[in-house]
């Protein structure tokens, strides 16, 4: 698996890596090397797009380890809906046929 | 069962992509373009394909993709990354496990700075450095 902290991202004059990116987003940089960085970013899209996916990357953590009362409500409700429907084959049926259907169609 | 599985399955399924759909609203920000139909379908349709080892359809490449399949596209493995993410964070210890879980789920960071025995500034740097733990222990490339 490659390491990738010093992996470089963007311009090959500035050095900046994923361990930057990650300091800067978590608001671990002194005001000097944070402007320095803002600076960077203004005119690096590589490193701009280093840092939209270092923070997609936590928006996914965050999705999956949140839990909310209302995705419990919503999977308690999935539930007791899948016990109505799912129960009856031919609805099943239904629904996969449905599926498949319009996967021929696609 | 036509291609295979069990109504437990179909139902899994249909719990599972609602669920992700809804994390994606709240988390993620999604907006659908189109109707919720065209992407709750494709969606389903991947995970039965995924789940029951059906030989999936080609796939056309990102650019050949129309905005509704992009979408979808985005979806499915913005769903499998979470997964992932989730998992390694599992298998990490303490301190790492504990700062990424309490910042992540909008926890008191001074009152978890003061448990650690730290300062303010030095979580922010320990978050960071676990956060680049997790993302390389992970295999997910940036």
């Amino acid at each position: 698996m490659p390491h990738q902290t010093n992996q470089y991202l963007g311009n090959p004059d500035m050095k900046y890596n994923l361990t930057h990116i990650a300091r800067y987003a978590e608001g671990a940089m002194g005001e000097k090397e944070r402007g320095y960085f803002e600076n960077a970013l203004a005119i690096d899209p590589h490193l701009r797009t280093g840092l939209e996916q270092y923070l997609r990357i936590k928006a996914s953590l965050r999705m999956a380890i949140m839990k909310d009362p209302q995705t419990e409500i919503l999977q308690e409700t999935i539930s007791s809906l899948n016990k109505k429907y799912f129960q009856n084959t031919s609805s099943i049926l239904s629904f996969l046929h449905n599926i498949f259907r319009k996967r021929k169609h696609a | 069962m036509q291609h295979g599985g069990t109504s437990a399955d179909a139902a899994d399924i249909f719990g599972e992509v609602l669920t992700a759909l809804y994390l994606q609203s709240k988390y993620k920000n999604l907006k659908l373009v189109t109707s919720f139909e065209s992407v709750f379908v494709p969606l389903c349709r991947r995970r039965w394909v995924q789940k029951s080892g059906i030989r999936p359809a080609v796939q056309m490449e990102p650019s050949k993709q129309t905005p509704e399949e992009e979408m979808v596209t985005r979806i499915e493995n913005e769903t499998v990354q979470s997964e992932i993410l989730f998992q390694t964070l599992k298998k990490m210890e303490d301190p790492c496990k504990e700062i990424i879980e309490t910042v992540l789920s909008g926890g008191d960071q001074q009152l978890l700075a003061v448990k650690l025995r730290i300062s303010a500034d030095y979580l922010k740097q320990k978050k960071a450095d676990c956060l680049i733990r997790l993302i390389n222990t992970s295999g997910i490339r940036i």
